[in-house]
């Protein structure tokens, strides 16, 4: 509760950095912004031509992968926002080390700004699927409207986790190199190449614990199949965020003051 | 009322050899340790009453950064505590806590934010932090883009226009130009008389000198003295000084079997007075006696006399040969008068040595060996006294020409 009041709190300064992020990466390029739009097109382009039109993809038939490109496309869209915001929260600390030794910075807003910055990228690219959508006459529901709901879930999350993350690499720098080997690890036991019915009966017990499975089952629902996601997976998710966002607040809160001292 | 309290103040650095250590020590959750502490700060106790200016001073290292950053709440202290009473405004060395990517109206709004002043408030304060910082066009592009002059002028223009309570400077006045430093040192006096307080530590002891009503002298992280500036600065200076003194490779005269002659004593003494001191004030009547043994006689000596102050800087030196003056052939004594010491308040040294009748081969040589202590009653300052009036010039002719100074207005 303390750390949604504290970024609440925070909110011009987290608004400004998130600004700033977004601008920084396409800073001088001519295009500026646009370039934000080109990568999830060209990316969705792409896929469509190597699984579409080249390898014919066709599986798990009935579950939204009639079109394995947006089938893929919808399930990365989340993951990338995650993974980017993660990765990237790890080294934020060290980055603005000068903000934590010089001035009595509230620390706990800058793992957040890479996580908010990926759900912004995340959101773009869900633009350009929607636009693909409405391109190819694929009905578009009202379920869609639920859209923020998902996300917040997925905020709440993913920010617990970068908290955790941004205070531990700190102290223990290996763990920025360790996020990368887990994140492949974790993108391959999420199914987001195949779909969870390709997966053997006895392993199914390793989806229901992957929040990121029931985060992107939940896109695929809303805005591929225009279905409601189911509320047990949801709830799951929910109680889960909502564990490791105030575990994540608590340990880093705790590890905070040691910051200025190993920096 | 008290602004700032600190008590039992102290800051332990935890040192590992490599990252392995940390990881290692986090593994047994504190059953082993893999680190070694070193104190920045120990038990340290202020208080600073509001509106009273408190310098800080000490060699680098003496734990004056880590002080201020306890106070400025940056680190926390590993016990003792610290307590500020107000907003508490900080420019900490090179650079407050700016983000280098963002403009100067940004990290100026970042700062405030910081602080706790709402977003609005903080637009109104904008021109004046622009005006004050004086970086024109700069101040809507990066601060990456900055030079240091650039950076600390924005650092002290927010720091100072969010009407802190307390402010906390460290070492910034010492970048930046003359002109600048003295807006600067016009603004904290421009703080100090509305009653804010102010801890602030700099290299400049003339800066201290003219600020602070209370100077702390930080050794090794303790506190070596505190109080009223003039008494602290002046024993911080004769630490500088012996500091200089212990690098310096002293000559020590040669061993052996006594052939040639040596100084057997020598005495400091005022106004002919029987009675040895090491204590003078400027103008007394001082003298230095030689007493040496010739175990030889008769052997042509010649008596040279080096007066240096305690940071090396060489005073006077006089010799006998050079004045024509022929000492006594056999034992005996030579004394070297001084009416009216010039010398300022300071530490002395007086070096001795015994030469051959051409003044080149030295016989003896006592290096720095009798110290005295030169304390003044007038207000000026620097090595020593020089004769000096001040006139009021009157008209354009008088810059021209003016009349030499009468031969007795001259010597006191």
């Amino acid at each position: 509760m303390k750390g949604i009041l504290g970024l609440y709190h925070h909110r011009a300064l987290v608004r400004s950095f998130v600004k700033r992020d977004l601008q920084a990466r396409y800073k001088g390029s001519a295009v500026g912004l646009f370039w934000s739009v080109i990568h999830p097109l060209v990316m969705l382009v792409l896929y469509t031509f190597v699984f579409s039109t080249i390898l014919k993809v066709r599986v798990g038939v009935g579950e939204g992968t009639e079109q394995f490109a947006l089938y893929l496309f919808c399930g990365l869209l989340p993951w990338n926002a995650f993974a980017e915001g993660l990765h990237r929260s790890a080294g934020v600390i060290l980055e603005n080390a000068n903000l934590i030794k010089r001035a009595v910075f509230p620390a706990e807003i800058l793992p957040v700004y890479p996580v908010i910055a990926g759900i912004v990228n995340e959101l773009v690219g869900f633009g350009v699927l929607l636009a693909a959508l409405l391109a190819i006459g694929h009905p578009i529901s009202p379920v869609m409207l639920l859209l923020p709901a998902i996300l917040l879930l997925q905020f709440v999350l993913t920010t617990g986790l970068a908290w955790i993350v941004a205070g531990t690499t700190v102290f223990i720098r290996d763990l920025s190199q360790m996020l990368g080997v887990i994140l492949t690890v974790w993108i391959f036991l999420t199914p987001i190449f195949y779909p969870p019915s390709l997966v053997p009966l006895g392993m199914r017990v390793l989806l229901f614990v992957n929040p990121m499975y029931a985060l992107v089952e939940a896109y695929r629902n809303l805005i591929l199949k225009g279905q409601l996601p189911a509320w047990g997976s949801m709830a799951l998710l929910a109680s889960i965020g909502a564990v490791v966002f105030v575990v994540g607040y608590r340990v880093f809160t705790r590890m905070q003051p040691a910051f200025a001292d190993v920096l | 009322m008290v602004a700032i309290e600190a008590q039992q103040l102290s800051k332990a650095y935890r040192i590992y050899a490599n990252p392995k250590d940390r990881l290692k020590e986090f593994l047994h959750r504190g059953r082993r340790t893999y680190h070694q502490e070193f104190w920045a700060l120990r038990d340290v106790n202020v208080r600073i009453g509001v509106g009273s200016t408190l310098g800080l001073i000490g060699d680098n290292g003496a734990g004056k950064s880590t002080m201020l950053q306890l106070v400025a709440g940056v680190l926390r202290p590993t016990s003792g505590r610290v307590t500020t009473r107000g907003r508490v405004s900080t420019i900490l060395e090179l650079g407050t806590g700016f983000n280098p990517e963002f403009s100067g109206r940004e990290n100026a709004m970042m700062s405030g934010t910081i602080l706790g002043i709402p977003p609005n408030e903080m637009e109104r304060l904008l021109p004046e932090v622009a005006a004050f910082a004086e970086i024109g066009d700069f101040f809507d592009r990066p601060v990456k883009l900055y030079s240091s002059g650039m950076y600390v002028r924005l650092a002290f223009a927010v720091a100072t226009s969010v009407d802190p309570d307390v402010l906390i400077v460290d070492e910034a006045l010492s970048v930046g130009d003359q002109y600048f430093q003295k807006r600067c040192i016009d603004r904290i006096e421009a703080f100090r008389k509305a009653g804010k307080t102010i801890l602030f530590c700099s290299h400049s002891l003339y800066q201290i000198r003219l600020i602070s009503d209370e100077v702390l002298w930080l050794n090794d992280g303790r506190i070596a003295e505190a109080g009223d500036p003039s008494r602290v600065i002046g024993a911080y200076e004769n630490h500088l000084r012996e500091r200089e003194i212990a690098k310096a490779p002293v000559r020590v005269s040669d061993q052996g079997p006594r052939i040639f002659p040596w100084v057997s004593h020598v005495r400091l003494s005022r106004n002919g007075e029987e009675i040895e001191r090491d204590q003078f004030m400027t103008g007394e009547d001082f003298a230095v006696t030689v007493q040496y043994e010739v175990p030889q006689p008769p052997t042509v000596v010649h008596v040279g006399i080096v007066i240096d102050r305690n940071d090396g800087v060489q005073v006077f030196g006089a010799a006998t040969h050079v004045a024509g003056v022929t000492p006594p052939t056999c034992s005996g004594s030579v004394r070297l008068r001084f009416p009216g010491l010039a010398l300022m308040s300071g530490m002395y040294t007086v070096s001795v040595a015994l030469l051959d009748e051409h003044g080149l081969h030295l016989y003896d040589n006592r290096v720095r060996e009798f110290k005295f202590q030169v304390m003044q009653t007038a207000h000026s300052m620097g090595l020593c006294h020089l004769d000096h009036r001040w006139e009021e010039v009157k008209g354009a002719a008088d810059l021209r020409t003016y009349q030499p100074i009468p031969s007795e207005a001259g010597r006191g």
